[in-house]
């Protein structure tokens, strides 16, 4: 199996002062964590909040700065590149975030918006910006029709599609999910995670899939790590973890769960 | 439903009203903001009053005036350009230091950061109003005059203010930054200075302009706390009249400004507050209207659906296509409007602005000779013709004998002809006159004789003159005044053996002459430098000259009247203008009708309260037999109830280059002619005249006058103030006197209220 993320001992900590009279606080957001995440391939990360699951996917895509360790995708350690050396390599690992309606610049064009990674990476040639353009709407299933809207104008859904058209018009092959449904509707759930279900078969994509809901984990994730406290407790195959838990943590996530089904 | 915007309005109106006042004061007022009233006399039953500045508002002074008399209200006015201007000056200067550094600092450049928090610290430990007026006080910068003061103020002003507004920038910046799709755009690979360029600074836009509205008036309401402190831009360099023509500051400003009033009149709050209220509310309405106008900007662009942003973009990645295609029918055509009615507002103003005052010269009005010389028969003709006009105007002669007050220029002759050539060895070689060389002294005399060169000798050292014996000597008159070298030829002239003297002119002197002085052995002739460079290189060479003359009659006419001033008080004070009526070329009698063109339309003129002297002077075309010697040797009216002379002798073309331009001779303390120069030369600029400097000779502190011995006469001999004006050509003539006589018609009548 083709390795395409692989980190390696990944460690950051935050140094807080609440005031000058108190001490330094160091805050483990992650501490030494190991994962690897293989072609057309779904890593689960769950833990409860402030676990330190977005500390992670920031880490990935060296949106902030690691304390330690080592981050390597398509076998290459991007771990000290410069920012003008990471940028080139930004256009294979792609992020969704969390929050749909504040990650698109709300002064944009749906169409500018697309158009913006593509332009970036010479994906396409100037003259088939267009029909890019309509063919990433036709694969996010939006009509070509919200083209010239602008993201205040659109639902959370339409939102987070279109998010999803920019992170596949670079061609990225291994994409950072941190809690793409979070925020929606639990009828618009369903469709966005079909689609990138789709989306993963149709482009032979992986995903970092980040959640702290297990059903949705349960539904997209080849292997699942557990994370509490900055730390992996528990990490393997999907249904040996979700069958067979070890960890005292990971059982008592799954219990919560049952918990509110049979409720 | 829509909410009008009143803040908007409001402040729109008021802005659209400073503005046309900045660029129109004299719409709307008729006083001159330069003219200084120290006394007035009132009427009441029969009996006379006579009150001292400062004058109550009424129907003089609408306003007021101030302890000098000025008139509040177009102080105000015309104040109104430099206050705006120093307030916006210094708001441009502030965004071009706080925006870049605010910038670099929102992304995270230390030094940027640094900059700005230290300068925030120091000033506020330290107001900086207090920094500015320490700064602004000291001596180096309250000498400047008006450009440089202008400079180190809005200099000072913008360091001390920009901390403020850089904080407040970069707290924007930063907050921008911190929002999740700054992130996304770094996560798609997009360059730090593409999102600064196209996400940050589009979001940032709007807030910058409304700050730009709010740092005006807060600008503006700074200068006015400098002015409550004394502390305010124009100081003038004044020559004093009454010793021997010193520079001297003074802490008054002459130049109209609202916080220079402040500070003029703020002892006067209680004995004439209205010195001090209208120009204090001049500051608070134009504060009040930039506020208002950013706080109605506010409302239109900081909405949560404006695309105000999106414009901003597409405006710096110059997408000017997006932009119109964005912009529904509907506004295009409020737009439009707005614009239409904007500019046609503009045009109105501009055409009534310019109606009042023309002098225009008909093709061929009246048959003057062309040309006119002293003591001529084409002289006592234009004498004949310029007296009919005073006749006809109801211009009094000032003496009995009638206008024409006639002097003795001793005997003259007029050159008939003159010759001078050189004999080379390849021939001899005819120079041109009047441009190679021109006879200063001679009469019907044929030379020949070699040359001695005396331009590398000492000429006071001489006192035997034998070896000059039949020979032409040549000297330079770089190395002597006129003094000198008149005492020279005196000198030289005493020994019958010399054949001539040629004299090498000035750099700048004309080699032009008319009119000359008799000699029966010897003649003096100016040369160029070319030809005095052409005998040294051929010294052994031979040159013989020749002339024939013309005795002229030795009496020259200046002719005067007066036009009474209608105003029982001042109207025996005169304003004097000097113009002349000799010339020697074509064009010359253009001149001429324009100088009777305006005297005929400022007789016409409305409220000519002074007298008005008009003087054609005799002889301007010689500075040794012009009039205005012989006028000042025998002044026909009380110099002392002249308020100003202006001299126009120096008017020879109808069309020309250059103003030259001084009203030096017309200090703040004569404070009529100051104010009429000031005005004139105002107007000038506004007109896009370019004025040259008369060139005058400074030796240290002190101040000498002009070369020319008639621009100094009226002054220095009659404590006349004077204000000259001549005209310069450098070949173009794009320019026409009578944009001069306009200019003149609107500035005297204005002054002479
Ligand atoms: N910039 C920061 N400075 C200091 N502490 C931080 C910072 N960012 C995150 N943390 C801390 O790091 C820990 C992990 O945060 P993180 O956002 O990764 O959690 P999470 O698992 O994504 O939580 P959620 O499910 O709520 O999104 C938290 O305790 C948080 O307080
Ligand atoms: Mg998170």
């Amino acid at each position: 199996m083709n390795s395409i993320l692989k980190v390696d001992n990944l460690s950051k900590h935050y140094i807080s002062k609440k005031s000058i009279f108190s001490k330094k606080q160091v805050v483990d957001a992650a501490k030494n964590i190991t994962f690897e995440v293989g072609e057309n391939q779904t890593l689960g990360l769950i833990g409860e909040s402030g676990s330190g699951k977005s500390t992670i996917a920031n880490l990935v895509l060296r949106l902030i700065e690691p304390s330690n360790g080592r981050i390597e995708i398509f076998g290459k350690d991007i771990t000290n590149l410069k920012e003008d050396e990471m940028r080139k390599h930004r256009k294979d690992i792609q992020i969704i975030f969390q929050y749909t309606n504040s990650v698109l610049d709300p002064q944009m064009t749906v169409d500018e918006l697309l158009k913006e990674p593509l332009k970036i990476h010479n994906i396409v040639k100037e003259s088939e910006l267009d029909e890019e353009v309509e063919r990433l709407l036709q694969m996010v299933n939006l009509s070509s029709s919200e083209r010239w809207k602008f993201p205040g104008q659109l639902s959370g859904g339409q939102n987070q599609r279109i998010i999803i058209g920019r992170a596949i018009a670079t061609r990225a092959k291994l994409i950072v999910c941190d809690e793409p449904v979070s925020a929606l509707d639990a009828s618009v759930q369903g469709q966005v995670l079909n689609l990138l279900i789709k989306l993963k078969e149709e482009l032979n994509l992986s995903y970092l899939f980040i959640s702290h809901d297990l059903k949705v984990i349960r539904h997209m994730c080849d292997r699942i790590a557990v994370m509490k406290n900055g730390e992996i407790v528990e990490m393997g195959d999907a249904d040996a973890i979700l069958n067979n838990p070890q960890h005292e943590y990971t059982k008592k996530l799954i219990e919560s769960i049952l918990d509110i089904n049979t409720n | 439903m829509k909410k009008t915007n009143i803040p908007l309005i409001l402040g729109g109106i008021i802005l659209l009203l400073i503005l046309f006042i900045m660029i129109f004061p004299d719409m709307f007022t008729d006083n001159s903001p330069y003219t200084i009233q120290i006394v007035r006399f009132i009427h009441e039953d029969s009996k006379l009053f006579v009150e001292r500045s400062p004058f109550n508002p009424g129907s003089d002074f609408v306003l007021g005036s101030d302890d000098l008399g000025r008139d509040i209200l177009s102080y105000i006015i015309y104040g109104t350009r430099l206050t705006i201007t120093l307030g916006l000056l210094i708001a441009i200067g502030q965004f071009l230091i706080a925006i870049p550094l605010a910038l670099l600092g929102g992304f995270g450049n230390r030094l940027a950061k640094s900059v700005i928090q230290q300068f925030n610290i120091i000033f506020s430990a330290i107001p900086a109003l207090l920094i500015s007026i320490i700064l602004l006080k000291l001596d180096f910068i309250a000498d400047l005059d008006k450009q440089s003061s202008i400079i180190a103020f809005v200099l000072i002003l913008t360091a001390v203010s920009w901390p403020k507004l850089g904080s407040l920038i970069m707290e924007r910046v930063e907050a921008i930054i911190a929002q999740p799709f700054i992130k996304g755009e770094v996560a798609i690979g997009k360059r730090r200075t593409k999102i600064a360029l196209e996400n940050v600074v589009p979001h940032l836009a709007p807030e910058l302009i409304i700050l730009f509205f709010m740092e005006i008036a807060r600008n503006l309401s700074m200068i006015m706390q400098l002015g409550i402190f004394a502390v305010f831009v124009g100081n003038l360099g004044i020559v004093d009249d009454k010793g021997s023509g010193f520079y001297i500051n003074t802490d008054i400003s002459f130049e109209p400004e609202w916080a220079s009033m402040l500070s003029t009149s703020r002892t006067l709050i209680s004995t004439a507050p209205w010195a001090v209220i209208f120009p204090a509310l001049a500051f608070f309405i134009s504060v009040l209207g930039f506020n208002l106008f950013g706080e109605g900007l506010r409302n239109i662009i900081q909405k949560p659906d404006s695309r105000m942003p999106l414009v901003f973009r597409k405006l710096i990645s110059l997408d000017f296509s997006y932009l119109w295609r964005m912009i529904g029918k509907k506004e295009k055509i409020k737009y439009s409007v707005g614009t239409v009615t904007l500019i046609g507002l503009f045009l109105i103003f501009s055409i009534v602005n310019k109606e009042e005052y023309t002098i225009s010269l008909a093709a061929d009005s009246i048959d003057l000779p062309n040309r006119v010389i002293i003591g001529t028969e084409e002289a006592d003709e234009t004498i004949q013709q310029i007296t009919d006009k005073m006749v006809q105007l109801g211009i009094e002669p000032l003496e009995e004998e009638g206008y024409a007050l006639s002097y003795d220029i001793g005997p003259s002759y007029m050159l008939k002809d003159q010759d001078f050539s050189i004999s080379l060895e390849d021939g001899p070689m005819d120079l041109i006159p009047n441009q190679d060389f021109a006879f200063v002294t001679s009469g019907d005399i044929n030379n020949t004789g070699m040359i001695h060169d005396a331009t590398e000798i000492d000429m006071f050292s001489i006192d035997d003159y034998s070896k000059f014996k039949d020979k032409f000597i040549l000297i330079d008159k770089d190395y002597y005044n006129d003094q000198s070298i008149d005492y020279f030829i005196k000198e030289i002239n005493k020994n019958e053996r010399v054949k001539g003297v040629l004299l090498i002119a000035r750099k700048s002197e004309r080699i032009n002459s008319i009119i000359i002085d008799e000699s029966e052995m010897m003649s003096v002739i100016m040369v160029s430098r070319e030809v005095s460079d052409l005998l040294k290189t051929n010294m052994d060479s031979t040159i013989s000259i020749s002339s024939s003359v013309m005795p002229l009659e030795s009496t020259g006419y200046n002719l005067v009247g007066i036009q009474k001033g209608t105003d029982e008080n001042i109207g025996d004070e005169a304003i004097v203008i000097g113009m002349n009526y000799n010339y020697t070329e074509d064009g010359g009698n253009d001149v001429l009708e324009f100088n009777l063109e305006l005297m005929e339309q400022l007789c016409q003129q409305q409220g000519n309260k002074r007298s008005i002297i008009f003087m054609f002077l005799d002889g301007t075309i010689d500075e040794k037999r012009h009039g205005v010697h012989y006028i000042t040797q025998d002044f026909p009216y009380s110099p002392n109830k002249v308020e100003g002379y202006i001299d126009l002798s120096g008017l020879v073309e109808r069309n020309f280059d250059y103003i030259q331009f001084s009203a030096a001779q017309a200090p703040i303390t004569r404070p009529f002619a100051w104010s009429l120069g000031h005005h004139i030369e105002q107007e000038f600029t506004k007109n896009n005249l370019e004025i040259r400097e008369i060139q005058t000779r400074h030796i240290g502190n002190e101040y000498y006058f002009t070369d020319s011995q008639a621009d100094n006469a009226m002054f220095w001999e009659k404590g006349i103030p004077t204000i000259i004006i001549n005209t310069l050509e450098s070949g173009e003539e794009t320019r026409s006197i009578e944009e001069v006589g306009s200019i003149l018609l609107e500035v005297i009548n204005k002054n002479n209220y």
